[in-house]
């Protein structure tokens, strides 16, 4: 890991998983443009705690994929 | 500036930015996802994401009270320097600061507060959003 992918790879690679990318580039609207993925998995605590110790001053940390379609959100505040 | 998003999946995934300035002068930001949600009034982002931006919760503004399948819970509200998503910052911004469940797919949701003063545009047959 350290390389740098751009987000076509990054989806193709990590589909279903939460990534850390650091020194990511992103277009005007946000979307990831290219970065380097420094974590990969399920583990969002994980996730968190590789976050926790980057160094870089441009990250991301994405969910790659759909969830679950059976899935429904329910969201209220 | 339009942004598109997938139309056809239950939840409307954005792209956001949240930024603080270092003690060294420098600026660090973080993109997540947020879930576009225009039946929550608040803005809210998870707890995690702030505190690896260096975040404290400790200088929470204000705390609110949110209703959770395990009951009420206290959140605290934190103010950011900088939030950006769908072509618009808001600088100074207040959010509510909690964790979604870890199966959650998002870091936090987009809320209303964001929103107002502005028109917001979803067309659900392009799968695009407009915020001007």
């Amino acid at each position: 890991m350290g390389e740098i992918l751009t987000i076509e790879e990054i989806e193709r690679q990590f589909d279903g998983e939460w990534v850390l990318i650091e020194d990511v580039e992103t277009d005007e609207r946000l979307e990831v443009v290219r970065g380097k993925v420094t974590y990969h998995g399920k583990d969002k605590e994980q996730l968190h705690k590789r976050a926790m110790q980057s160094q870089s001053d441009h990250l991301a940390t994405l969910y790659i994929g759909k969830p679950d379609p059976k899935m429904e959100f329910l969201l209220n505040f | 500036m339009k942004t598109l998003f997938d139309s056809t999946y239950g939840l409307i995934y954005l792209r956001a930015k949240i930024s603080r300035r270092k003690e060294n002068g420098r600026i660090k930001d973080l993109i997540i996802n947020l879930a576009l949600d225009t039946g929550a009034t608040g803005t809210v982002i998870s707890q995690k994401r702030l505190i690896g931006l260096g975040y404290k919760l400790k200088d929470a503004e204000d705390e609110m009270l949110i209703t959770t399948g395990s009951g009420l819970i206290s959140v605290p509200k934190i103010r950011v320097e900088n939030l950006a998503a769908l072509g618009k910052d808001k600088s100074n911004f207040l959010i509510i600061a909690h964790d979604l469940p870890p199966t959650a797919s998002v870091d936090g949701v987009l809320g209303l507060d964001f929103l107002r003063e502005n028109i917001l545009t979803i067309d659900f047959v392009k799968g695009e959003i407009e915020l001007k």
